[in-house]
């Protein structure tokens, strides 16, 4: 089991700040500009947003995959702007979309789980006993040991999930950071996947930032929410985000904010009126 | 013991290891292709190599070869060549090039495979040389692999193991999940772009021997059969290599029995294999063994197969060694791309498919000539219908070279097709040559036809050769006052004194003496 991110850094120290990043693919239009976030340790983040509104890039940018155009990214421990490096000072755990990777690889569960190590050994070193352990307990952390064997492809869609999940632990990151997490996975899947992101960050092994543009995923699990909006961020707690004003402006359509009993937001798209409505099969619209 | 029978090259010479060597490298790195999606930069890859080869032999045409740098050009232009426009074609379609909305990776892909082939062709359309190595580049000719080419693919092939061991690891997490590599520091594009080159060099490299056919079927074939009897990527590299070994020696031996063209003939064999494959892995036997289980065995049987087949195969059908070496001693001292080729790997065993090749296609007619007197000294009377066909040849050094063969092949059959050459023949070169033929396979007629050729050629340098032969066929030295530089008037007494031996003599020629005027060239 690694060190809490406690003992490492500061609670509440910025992890990576963004101070007026403009971002965009070469030879492709500016996607986001004037971007200032800053995602501190401890944090859980979610990035929130409709298709293709950036919200990948942004998380690209915080990877430090993808270079600003203009703006500076600023890792704790070291600072870099336009100037793009690889070597974070913050070591980020990244679970891509499951469905990035080819099947075609025939790879088993343990293996995929191993590369976590990766960025730890040298070009001619093989993983050693240590690397290996690691590796089962990362999967052990997920519940996955069972599964150590069996070919990553063969696994459904939230062992995948977990899986990945196992290969950024076992990486013993800062910063777990996941693309659309829980796309495509049944509630079960949903619920076990982000479950236990949300105990790695309550355990303090790591802060998290996650995209996804399931709202009531982001309303259960996140803190803080980053809303990706014309080009530009707003950033506030889930409360003050999660506001039927806030989101109709975001998706424009109307949207139904619910508090439950324990605390939590249910959102939902309001239903549409029954006058005017579609109308039924074989029937002419009033 | 162990190791003999893991490599047993040593018995199938050069042409065998060239294309084991080619097929394991090609048949690892074809597992990267499978996987990443790219089979078909593989073969882009190759016809770019082609392009190379085919302007570094128009360069030929502008470039003296007399001059050092010339020189050098001229010998390893080829290569240079090849190894440029194939790591070229690696920058232009490499895993890491990508499409745009007006033309998908795969459009580029077709669109470099056809504007390659297109400008290769007509680069060399103008040097038969040039058209002869194109062709060789997609059929392939390994079976004519020189000791250096064979040193070059050897070193090209373990450099590239060499890397492919050491970053084995960086290469498949590079290729698998290049973003997480790069946050954990893994520089994912610099791997990506070793591992190209890799494949680059290794396609630009093999073609040139094995063709451009049989390098994409190595890539493409045997790891495909690998990932249908493993479930693992460890196994199914395995499994790949060694179908490739198996299909390399079975190709090679199919080739020999069947007289087939080696590159079709690997790549029928391979393709068997992958059916087998893709069949055995929809069958209970994965179920019940596991795929790994069939894997393991799958690689455990195939050494032992591979020696069984060519040890069965390949001494029955392949011309023996000896007997190539005997038609090396012969033929050293000549030009001619084919016999220098087999002079510099002696020991290697061409088929006769790939002599016939050469008089099929070869516009170079000394390298025509050559081979039919190689085919001559090899004795297989298989030769037998390409001697006789080489008789129309246009190129008269050709057809001399035909009746030469003839005559050395020993075939009985001979006898009437040199009768007719002589018989309809104006050309006293070509009449000497099918005189000199006849003798050869113990027909007295032929020293006849000698003594006729004193009186009747117009050469000086005909009637040297007549003379020579004559005087070795009466055994007693003596040429009967007989001045080859003098014509027939000059002559006359001399041809008279030969008339009278012929008269006498005639009759009465064995064997032993119709044989010694070719004594000193058996020896």
């Amino acid at each position: 089991m690694s060190a809490a991110i406690s003992e490492r850094v500061p609670v509440s120290a910025p992890l990576i700040r963004c101070q007026g990043v403009s971002l965009g693919y070469p030879g492709g239009p500016e996607i986001l500009r004037g971007v200032d976030l800053d995602v501190r340790a401890g944090d859980f983040l979610a990035i929130l947003g409709p298709n293709g509104c950036g919200k990948t890039t942004l998380l690209r940018a915080i990877l430090g995959l993808l270079p600003p155009r203009a703006g500076m990214i600023t890792w704790f421990g070291g600072t870099r702007g336009v100037e793009y490096s690889t070597a974070l000072a913050v070591r980020p755990g990244y679970v891509p979309q499951r469905h990035a990777l080819s099947d075609l690889f025939p790879f088993s569960t343990f293996e995929v789980v191993l590369m976590g190590r990766f960025g730890r050994l040298g070009p001619f070193a093989r993983p050693d006993d240590e690397d290996r352990e690691k590796a089962l307990a990362s999967l052990r952390d997920v519940g996955l040991e069972e599964k150590a064997d069996a070919s990553f492809r063969d696994l459904s869609g939230g062992q995948k999930q977990r899986a990945l999940l196992a290969r950024a632990l076992c990486s013993d990151p800062h910063l777990l950071v996941l693309d659309e997490p829980t796309n495509d996975l049944d509630l079960s899947g949903e619920s076990s996947v982000m479950g236990l992101v949300s105990e790695m960050r309550r355990a303090g092994r790591c802060s998290v930032v996650f995209v996804s543009h399931l709202m009531h995923v982001v309303a259960s699990y996140a803190e803080r929410v980053a809303v990706v909006r014309d080009g530009g961020l707003e950033i506030g707690s889930v409360d003050a985000m999660f506001t039927e004003e806030r989101l109709r402006a975001l998706y424009g359509a109307d949207i139904t904010v619910l508090e439950l009993p324990d605390g939590r937001r249910l959102v939902a798209p309001s239903r549409p009126a029954a006058a005017g409505g579609v109308a039924p099969i074989g029937e002419a619209a009033p | 013991m162990i190791v003999s029978l893991f490599f047993p090259f040593e018995h199938f010479g050069a042409a065998h290891l060239a294309t084991v060597l080619i097929g394991l490298v090609c048949a690892y790195l074809g597992t990267f292709l499978v996987m990443r999606r790219t089979v078909f930069v593989g073969i882009t890859i190759g016809e770019l190599a082609a392009l190379g080869i085919a302007v570094a032999f128009r360069s030929f045409t502008l470039v003296s070869d007399e001059t050092p740098v010339g020189h050098l050009w001229h010998e390893h232009g080829a290569v240079l060549g090849a190894l440029l426009f194939g790591i070229l074609g690696v920058a232009l379609f490499g895993h890491g090039s990508r499409g745009s909305v007006r033309m998908s990776p795969d459009a580029r892909l077709g669109v470099g495979y056809a504007a390659a082939a297109g400008f290769a062709l007509v680069l060399v359309s103008g040097t038969a040389q040039g058209l002869e190595e194109l062709k060789n580049v997609l059929a392939g000719s390994v079976l004519f692999v020189s000791d250096a080419r064979l040193g070059l693919i050897a070193i090209v092939m373990l450099v590239i193991s060499a890397v492919h061991v050491s970053f084995r690891k960086e290469f498949l997490f590079a290729s698998y999940d290049p973003d997480m590599a790069r946050t954990l520091g893994v520089p994912a594009r610099f791997y990506d772009a070793i591992l190209d080159l890799t494949i680059g060099v290794a396609i630009a490299v093999a073609i040139q021997s094995a063709g451009l056919l049989l390098v994409f079927g190595f890539l493409v074939l045997p790891a495909l059969a690998g990932f249908h009897l493993s479930g693992r990527l460890g196994g199914a590299s395995a499994v790949a290599v060694g179908v490739a070994l198996i299909g390399s020696t079975a190709g090679l031996s199919m080739s020999a029995a069947q007289d087939w063209p080696i590159g079709p003939a690997v790549i029928v064999g391979l393709f068997v294999v992958l059916m087998g494959a893709v069949i055995v892995s929809r069958t209970e036997v994965i179920a019940r063994w596991g795929r790994r289980g069939v894997g393991v065995a799958v690689v455990l049987c195939l050494p032992p197969l591979a020696v069984a087949f060519s040890s069965v195969v390949f001494e029955t059908h392949f011309f023996e060694p000896e007997r190539i070496h005997a038609g090396h001693e012969v033929v050293v001292g000549t030009g001619g791309d084919a016999v220098a080729r087999s002079r510099e790997a002696p020991g290697r065993m061409p088929s006769l498919s790939d002599y016939r090749r050469i008089l099929r296609t070869s516009s170079d007619p000394v390298e025509r000539a050559e081979t039919l007197a190689l085919l001559g000294r090899l004795g297989n009377d298989d030769a037998y219908p390409d001697l006789v066909a080489a008789l129309g040849d246009p190129d008269e050094s050709v057809r001399e070279a035909a009746v030469d063969a003839l005559g050395e092949l020993g075939d009985p059959r001979a006898v009437d097709q040199l009768r007719a050459v002589a018989a309809s023949t104006d050309d006293e070169t070509l009449l000497l040559h099918a005189a000199l033929a006849l003798v050869h396979l113990g027909e007295r007629e032929g020293a006849g036809l000698l003594v006729d050729l004193l009186q009747e050629s117009l050469f000086p340098f005909t009637r040297d050769e007549a003379l020579t032969a004559l005087v070795a066929i009466a055994g007693d030295a003596n040429a009967r006052g007989f001045d080859p530089d003098e014509d027939a008037d000059g002559n006359r007494d001399a041809i008279a004194r030969w008339r009278a031996w012929w008269s006498e003599a005639g009759p009465d020629l064995d064997g032993d003496a119709l044989a010694r005027p070719f004594e000193d060239r058996e020896e």
